[in-house]
């Protein structure tokens, strides 16, 4: 009887608490680490899913082998919208698709040129996506080239590419990690737009979805590549290089970068390496047209000098200054001038003026917004600090009176 | 009559876990966009003065709960149909949050369970725990408290260092002006959570005889911490998230933490927040469910409580399911039509009305409590 007793609740709470309803075990899943999505000719979107091989990714579990299987495999599957895509890729797969691992989505052009609205929703709405998943568009190339593209560091591509992402923003500053609410806020914010990173593929295309692409030293590679400006959800055109690290100096977002100084005529003559930097805006909202003013402080090191100065003399250094003060002014002025021509408030002053002024926005601007905003006035100032020049001196060319025939020409 | 008396430790936790229950994973006060971390700071002080009122009453019949003195202000018969009322009431509330719970969980986490398991497994925790007496639920939220303060401090630690927040995200403060907010925080916010303080008129006479004087203030205290807890977990919300998509995901806080990711190690949180979705809806229910099984007992005259707690339990299971038909209708009931036309009657009109029967009968009552005391 008192065995009863106890067998009894013993065996309810095996029966209730051992077990959960939605139960996903591991070896029935297949961890979904990348999407693409393109449009086919009808319209219907195709979405490709990049799906890790677990045993080749950790080869050690499976006994140390390895290498005779790639370590991800894509499926491919059409359908009228994302979930539909997505079941229907069943039919093709022995598991059932996860996506809390995924790392990115891969819009392509054709997509994006169209309307880039319709994907999203799901992507936010589906509690299995994680909304840290990066959103990307595929330039030059389609998201399924992307997602079949062997990559060499990290074998899976869409962890590379999120790792690129992270690593680019942070030393180099041409993109901004945008992540899937990013985008939405973004969109929702008072006359905004989504700015949406590009990413190409360079070197051998061919070679690019084959194992080979393992095996030679200078593989095809997935590469960051500029940023997508938005009107409207459709794509319009790109910002590169300079430009698209004036959107990172306007939002603040510098965390280090090189930028080149002109010195004594030689264009290429100062690398100056960011280390910190601070954006201050602000909006004078007095006319029917707003003043902006930008006031960037970056903090910075002289890390190369290729021409013959005396680092020495305190003067020297203020004149790097006051030449690194004009190469960004001139940086950000150019990505406002682009932005504006294609009236896309990507950098987020419709927010910075509601800010200000939030009632004659809603009164006045927020209507107008696409007529005034190519319109904006917008004064840059920047006032940089240059702390310190690595652990020499002047440089050796200095020393040695080596004197550039240009330089002399020029100077 | 032995009853199990709790101090003021234990009163104030009580008021901090019910409080912060589900309100600090749900996004409060949300219509006031980047503002609502305001509308809740509102709430909270028109919920004091709610507060004030219950407390006044508890004041005037220190040994007896809401339930009880009702009977003596208005008369047996009237004072046990208002009992009934607020016994349907605490259990309809207690229905709610057991299907909010239910609801966010599922729609979270587990996708394809039906709610009525979550849900029956979530009253069978706590009939079992009220079955063992009120002293037990107090016990177990003292060890919840730490636990949920212990998360809090963590979470938001991490946040903090991972960079996650854009303060601009909070300004314009009254970007659109006051009316909005004000119209925003009312009647929703002081009625949810901060009216539904409207419990402890039944469990104040639970205190330690020692602690009476002291008690308003302690409660004050605990709606003023939860309240800022609730306001700066909502504005920490909108800094990591923005304005929009804060107040368009219904678990702003699971969003928010899901975003931590430090040095691709310290990530993935959002199961400490589903955590404490399962800790604040266990006690809010277990409180509710409790205060409709003393005011059932007062009503209809049941000596053990323990008799009825598992019959009550079902009846919370099966209108838990019953409510609505589907998620959206469920909030926007709660929402649009609970506040209006069942809290704040519950929560205000008769509260009110108790205060201004018993200034009236003063007199008559001063010779009834004087009379029953000796």
């Amino acid at each position: 009887m008192s065995f009863l007793r106890c067998f009894i609740p013993f065996s309810l709470c095996l029966l209730i608490l051992t077990g959960c309803w939605d139960q996903n075990e591991l070896d029935e899943l297949s961890i979904v680490m990348g999407i693409g999505i393109n449009l086919d000719e009808k319209g219907n979107l195709i979405v490709t899913y990049q799906i890790v091989n677990p045993t080749e990714v950790a080869p050690g579990v499976s006994g140390g082998g390895g290498g005779k299987q790639p370590v991800f495999t894509v499926y491919e599957t059409r359908g009228k919208n994302l979930m539909e895509a997505t079941r229907k890729a069943t039919k093709q797969t022995s598991r059932r698709l996860f996506f809390a691992h995924a790392r990115m989505v891969v819009f392509s052009e054709k997509l994006a040129k169209k309307n880039i609205y319709e994907a999203l929703d799901m992507m936010s709405r589906d509690p299995e996506v994680r909304s840290t998943i990066q959103v990307l568009i595929a330039r030059n190339t389609t998201p399924s080239k992307i997602l079949r593209t062997f990559t060499a560091i990290d074998k899976v591509t869409s962890d590379e590419v999120a790792a690129i992402l992270k690593i680019s923003e942070k030393n180099w500053g041409e993109n901004v990690q945008q992540d899937i609410n990013e985008v939405l806020q973004s969109i929702i914010n008072e006359g905004g737009e989504p700015l949406i990173n590009g990413i190409e593929l360079t070197g051998d295309k061919e070679l690019a979805v084959t194992a080979k692409n393992y095996e030679v030293g200078d593989p095809a590679r997935v590469k960051v590549s500029g940023m997508g400006v938005f009107k409207n959800g459709k794509l319009k055109g790109w910002l590169d290089g300079p430009e698209a690290r004036g959107i990172l100096w306007l939002r603040g977002k510098i965390a280090s970068s090189v930028v080149t100084v002109p010195c004594n005529g030689n264009k290429k003559g100062y690398a100056i390496e960011v280390v910190r930097s601070n954006t201050e805006l602000s909006a004078s909202t007095k006319g029917d047209v707003p003043t902006i003013n930008v006031e960037v402080f970056p903090e910075a090191n002289i890390a190369e000098t290729n021409c013959s100065v005396n680092l020495e003399k305190p003067s020297e250094i203020y004149k790097v200054e006051s030449k690194f003060n004009d190469v960004i002014e001139k940086e950000i002025k150019k990505t406002i001038r682009t932005a504006q021509g294609y009236n896309s408030d990507v950098i987020g002053f419709g927010e910075l003026l509601y800010r200000e002024n939030p009632k004659k926005w809603n009164s006045i601007y927020k209507k107008n917004y696409k007529r005034i905003f190519p319109e904006i006035k917008v004064k840059v100032k920047v006032d940089s600090r240059i702390r310190r020049s690595g652990i020499r001196t002047s440089p050796f060319l200095f020393e040695q009176k080596i004197v550039n025939k240009e330089e002399v020409e020029s100077s | 009559m032995k009853t199990y008396k709790i101090d003021l430790q234990q009163y104030f936790i009580l008021i901090v876990l019910f409080e912060l229950g589900s309100a600090i994973l749900v996004g409060l006060g949300m219509d006031a966009g980047r503002d609502a971390w305001i509308a809740i700071l509102f709430g909270m002080f028109a919920g004091m003065i709610l507060f004030t009122g219950y407390f006044f009453l508890y004041k005037q019949f220190p040994e007896m709960s809401l339930t009880q003195y009702v009977q003596v202000l208005c008369g047996k018969f009237l004072g046990k149909v208002f009992g009934f009322c607020y016994m349907l009431y605490f259990l309809y509330l207690a229905s709610r949050v057991l299907r909010d719970f239910g609801s966010l969980l599922l729609s979270a986490v587990f996708v394809q369970t039906p709610i009525i398991v979550v849900n029956t497994l979530m009253i069978a925790t706590i009939v079992y725990v009220l079955k063992l007496g009120f002293e037990v639920l107090v016990r177990t939220g003292e060890i919840f408290f730490m636990l949920v303060a212990l998360l809090g401090i963590t979470l938001t630690v991490l946040v903090l260092s991972a960079d996650l927040m854009e303060y601009n995200y909070l300004l314009p403060i009254f970007g659109e002006g006051v009316i909005p907010v004000i119209k925003a925080a009312f009647p929703v916010t002081p009625t949810f959570p901060f009216g539904e303080m409207v419990v402890f008129t039944m469990l104040l006479p639970y205190l330690k005889v020692k602690n009476k004087n002291k008690a308003f203030k302690i409660g004050l205290l605990g709606m003023g911490v939860s309240g800022v807890v609730l306001s700066t977990t909502i504005a920490m919300d909108i800094a990591v998230l923005g304005g929009h998509v804060a107040t368009h995901v219904y678990f702003p806080l699971l969003a928010a933490v899901a975003k931590i990711n430090l040095g691709e190690f310290i990530q993935r949180l959002d199961a400490l927040v589903v955590f404490t979705l399962i800790i604040g809806g266990f006690f809010k229910v277990a409180v509710f469910l409790y205060v409709s099984i003393k005011a059932a007992q007062d009503v209809f005259g049941v000596k053990e409580e323990t008799s009825i707690i598992g019959p009550m339990g079902v009846v919370v299971i099966l209108s838990s399911i019953a409510i609505a038909s589907n998620y959206v209708e469920h909030i926007n009931e709660g929402l649009n039509v609970v506040p209006h036309f069942i809290h704040i009657p519950f929560q205000v009109v008769l509260p009110a009305i108790f205060i201004v029967v018993f200034l009236i009968r003063k007199k008559q009552l001063k010779h009834f409590a004087s009379s029953s005391s000796s």
